[in-house]
């Protein structure tokens, strides 16, 4: 507990004294909010949001780093921090993609077969029959509602997030020979081969959720703490030494970072930041055992994900809006409701459900 | 037979949409891009006012556009500019609908036939009905017959020939004394383009459509549904849905 409690406060202070020097960093190579490439950031107010620093995901990931490294560097924290670490190259990759790079189209599936048959140099006539299924799963997001911007493309994303998944599973299932989780009133479940799917399935979504989450100042950092919180007071319960301190250092930095976050929001996460934490969240709850209360404990994560997967697919078939906008948190803000009080409602409701989750968990064990 | 009171609200909507304390006509907009054909109704020319309504409101926040601020004329220039409207087939086809649903007949998709090319035409015309009918289909031999200008009554289609390929759509509301009343939705009459309401007088009955008397005019006095879509002769007429020829048909 003492050490819980230390590595907490040092987080903090490492991330407090961290934060003014990446915040100059980041503005000093305008590695700010473009608004031409985040539609989310058009709305309203949110258009004001331009010229912010992003990547702010960088002062989470470098404190929770020198604290793993310098105090907590054993076989329960190896993994986590490596596909921390993927995650969050690959969200700093997008960020920096979104600022600095040039608009990517997406060559039409029919366009680029006809190509592959008319090219004059059969060289390249090859690398284009060679690329077809590649052009073909471009294409089938493209259709799904993934418009290419400068980034990377969602297709993209998803792959390398399976990997990240497939990491995390190998060393889950294999490694430490885990592949059984706790369900309430039943205790273990043995899930024996499904459990490696049900680890990529989840990596993915919860990455992925969070990236969601992170459309407004505070969002996704004040859904995140009561998540991290309840599996804190598990790990603590379960006397999961490695896990906690983890943790603890996980919630200082964002704790830091949150004071720079709130509106007006000095710095924003990014993809850097949120995709990381959103693959550690999911992690640790699989490390932990109690991914069963993963999705009440992020309730809000999975409503977002769930509401733009939903918009999506809903709107893509009949033609209509179900919400007003996708993902949740920018339905209210466009039915008239101010940023602050989606943000502390969204708050309020990740606390409660985090405390249900602990709720279930101290009463069915 | 006469527009039930459903259809008729239906119409006083598309005139009326409620934005901002305002009420504004609906402007034109034809979907003419491929890649907007998967899109919502609403920005597709197909919408339903309520639908049209929505998608000012979210767009007017997502570009900063104060609404309350804007005129009448402002915001159906917005909506232009954001292909925000409805086209004639989208108009007519969604005050059908609502028609048939308010006497009893189901609704327009169970009421048409469509000339589906295989089956994944098929599963997509039975979930996006309205975005596929078009004017062409509404006015078709298939779906509805050619009627003389006596007989006319609500209900019944105006088929017209436009400039471009395919065809333009109105839909007849009253006919009284030697007058049709008709309603549409036109890309003609500038600023004043979008649903408009028409009137032409019968002035000899066994003359054609073009050659009577059109009173729906600019304020130049230019008649453009009588000049850009009564072109072809042949092609133009008085159509009426077979849907409505049923005797189940309430009078």
């Amino acid at each position: 507990m003492q050490e819980v409690i230390v590595t907490l406060l040092l987080s903090i202070l490492f991330a407090f004294a961290i934060s003014p020097l990446i915040i100059n960093i980041l503005y000093r190579f305008r590695v700010v909010r473009q608004i031409e490439d985040d539609f989310s950031s058009v709305v309203g107010e949110r258009a004001r949001k331009a010229g912010t620093p992003i990547m702010g995901g960088l002062i989470i990931i470098i404190t929770v780093l020198a604290i793993t490294l310098t105090a907590n560097w054993n076989e329960y924290t190896l993994i986590p921090i490596i596909v921390l670490l993927i995650s969050a190259f690959l969200g700093a990759l997008d960020d920096l993609l979104n600022i600095f790079g040039r608009k990517r189209f997406v060559r039409p599936l029919q366009k680029h077969i006809k190509l592959a048959m008319v090219h004059k140099n059969w060289k390249k006539r090859l690398w284009l029959f060679i690329l077809i299924p590649w052009s073909a799963y471009k294409n089938l997001w493209y259709t799904l509602g993934s418009y290419p911007g400068k980034g990377i493309h969602a297709g993209e994303k998803i792959i390398v997030q399976t990997i990240i998944g497939i990491i995390v599973a190998w060393w889950l299932f294999l490694h430490l020979g885990i592949s059984e989780i706790w369900m309430p009133y039943w205790g273990s479940w043995e899930l024996g081969w499904f459990m490696p799917i049900l680890v990529i399935f989840t990596i993915v979504s919860m990455s992925n959720a969070v990236n969601i989450s992170d459309g407004m100042d505070g969002l996704s950092t004040g859904l995140l703490l009561p998540s991290f919180g309840a599996f804190l007071i598990i790990a603590l319960i379960e006397n999961q030494q490695e896990i906690s301190i983890l943790i603890a250092s996980i919630m200082g930095a964002l704790i830091a970072y949150l004071y720079f976050n709130i509106k007006p929001a000095r710095i924003q996460m990014g993809d850097t930041g949120s995709l990381a934490l959103g693959t550690i969240l999911a992690t640790i709850a699989f490390l932990q055992g109690q991914i069963i209360l993963l999705p009440i404990i992020g309730i809000l994560f999975v409503l977002e994900i769930g509401s733009s997967l939903v918009q999506g697919i809903y709107r893509k078939i009949f033609g209509k809006r179900l919400l007003k906008m996708a993902p949740i948190h920018l339905h209210f803000l466009i039915k008239g409701w101010a940023e602050e009080k989606v943000v502390m409602r969204m708050w309020l409701l990740a606390t409660i459900f985090a405390i249900v989750g602990l709720a279930i968990y101290i009463i069915a064990k | 037979m006469k527009l039930p009171k459903e259809a008729e609200k239906l119409i006083d909507n598309y005139f009326n949409l409620k934005i901002a304390n305002k009420n504004v006509k609906t402007p034109y907009y034809m979907n003419e891009k491929h890649d907007r054909r998967g899109e919502l109704r609403s920005l597709v020319g197909k919408g339903s006012p309520t639908e049209i309504e929505e998608e000012v409101i979210i767009f007017a926040k997502l570009r900063n556009f104060n609404l309350k601020k804007a005129s009448k004329k402002q915001i159906r220039a917005f909506m232009k500019e954001e292909g925000i409207g409805v086209e004639c087939s989208g108009f007519v086809s969604n005050i059908l609908d609502q028609w048939l649903r308010a006497i009893g007949k189901g609704s327009l998709y169970s009421n048409i036939k469509f000339e589906n090319k295989n089956i994944f035409d098929a599963i997509v015309k039975y979930i996006r009905p309205i975005q596929n009918i078009s004017a062409d289909l509404l006015t078709n031999n298939t779906n509805s017959t050619p009627v003389e200008i006596k007989d006319a009554r609500p209900g019944d289609l105006l088929r017209l020939k436009g400039i471009k390929k395919g065809h333009h759509v109105a839909i007849i509301t009253q006919v009284k004394q030697n007058t049709i009343t008709y309603i549409h939705s036109t890309t003609h009459y500038g600023e004043e383009n979008g649903v408009r309401e028409g009137k032409i007088k019968i002035t000899d009955k066994n003359k054609d459509l073009g050659e009577q008397e059109w009173k729906e005019v600019d304020k130049d006095n230019v008649c453009w549904t009588l000049k850009q879509y009564l072109r072809q002769k042949e092609d133009n007429g008085i159509r009426r849905p077979k849907f409505f020829n049923q005797e189940k048909c309430r009078k």
